[in-house]
């Protein structure tokens, strides 16, 4: 599994995209670096990952606390993963529909009927 | 369990991660030999998936990724109000001045006179 950036992560999943023109799925997946996770990733990578420390803070208010989120992505053999922290949200979110609205171009697009209707002559 | 309704995946998605934060993923497959897209919001409990195969889907779909991401990163939501904001501030101030000063700019020559509406007759 590489572990990239998330801009990086965008580009590698549109490879993968185009990749699976010819065969196979690309999944997905999404969920929150829990401070149980950060831990983990801390003890493997001797890191923690771009806002891990917000989400590691004690606090009685949970409701506070942000987190960084875990992505990974997945054709065939291939695994790629990445970690967008609250400051990238936006541009990863910007640079992920980007990616999705280039590939998933196989989708059914509705059949427009299209109106017959002619410019009334406005005299 | 397949939900067919987009609406009520979309909220059973959010009720689902609210629900169980910690441990609540979601996974989209998508096939692009056949076009199919599936999602699924699982919290190893109970699963919802959709499955689509429009186009139109594309759009609540990448709503649905940016909702969740907020769940997720328990992210206060104030970026998309700010954006639908900004996004309408009318810049109109120019173009009546410009207008304006349009039929301004022939009767420069012969003096204020012209603005009391002997425009017509000049220009015939």
């Amino acid at each position: 599994m590489r572990d990239l950036d998330p801009i990086a992560f965008t580009v590698e999943l549109g490879k993968f995209y185009e990749l699976s023109k010819e065969s196979g799925t690309v999944a997905v997946t999404m969920k929150r670096m829990t401070p149980e996770r950060l831990a983990i990733t801390l003890k493997v990578k001797k890191q923690l990952p771009k806002g891990g420390q917000d989400a590691m803070k004690k606090t009685d208010d949970a409701s506070t606390l942000r987190y960084p989120c875990l992505v990974r992505a997945t054709y065939k053999t291939k695994k790629i993963s990445t970690t967008v922290s609250v400051d990238e949200f936006d541009r990863f979110q910007s640079a992920y529909s980007t990616v999705i609205r280039a590939y998933m171009d196989t989708l059914k697009k509705k059949e427009r009927v299209k109106k017959a209707k002619k410019a009334k002559t406005s005299a | 369990m397949y939900i067919s309704n987009w609406d009520e995946f979309q909220k059973a998605a959010e009720e689902l991660y609210a629900g169980c934060p910690e441990n609540t993923r979601y996974v989209t497959h998508f096939r692009r030999t056949d076009g199919e897209l599936i999602l699924k919001v699982t919290d190893d409990r109970s699963v919802i998936k959709f499955k689509t195969n429009q186009a139109s889907d594309l759009k609540r779909f990448i709503q649905l990724n940016h909702n969740l991401m907020v769940q997720m990163q328990n992210k206060p939501s104030v970026g998309t109000e700010k954006k639908t904001s900004t996004e309408e501030v009318p810049v109109p101030v120019v173009v009546p001045a410009i207008t304006s000063s349009g039929p301004q700019i022939p009767t420069v020559a012969t003096a204020s006179a012209g603005s009391k509406g002997k425009k017509g007759k000049k220009r015939k």
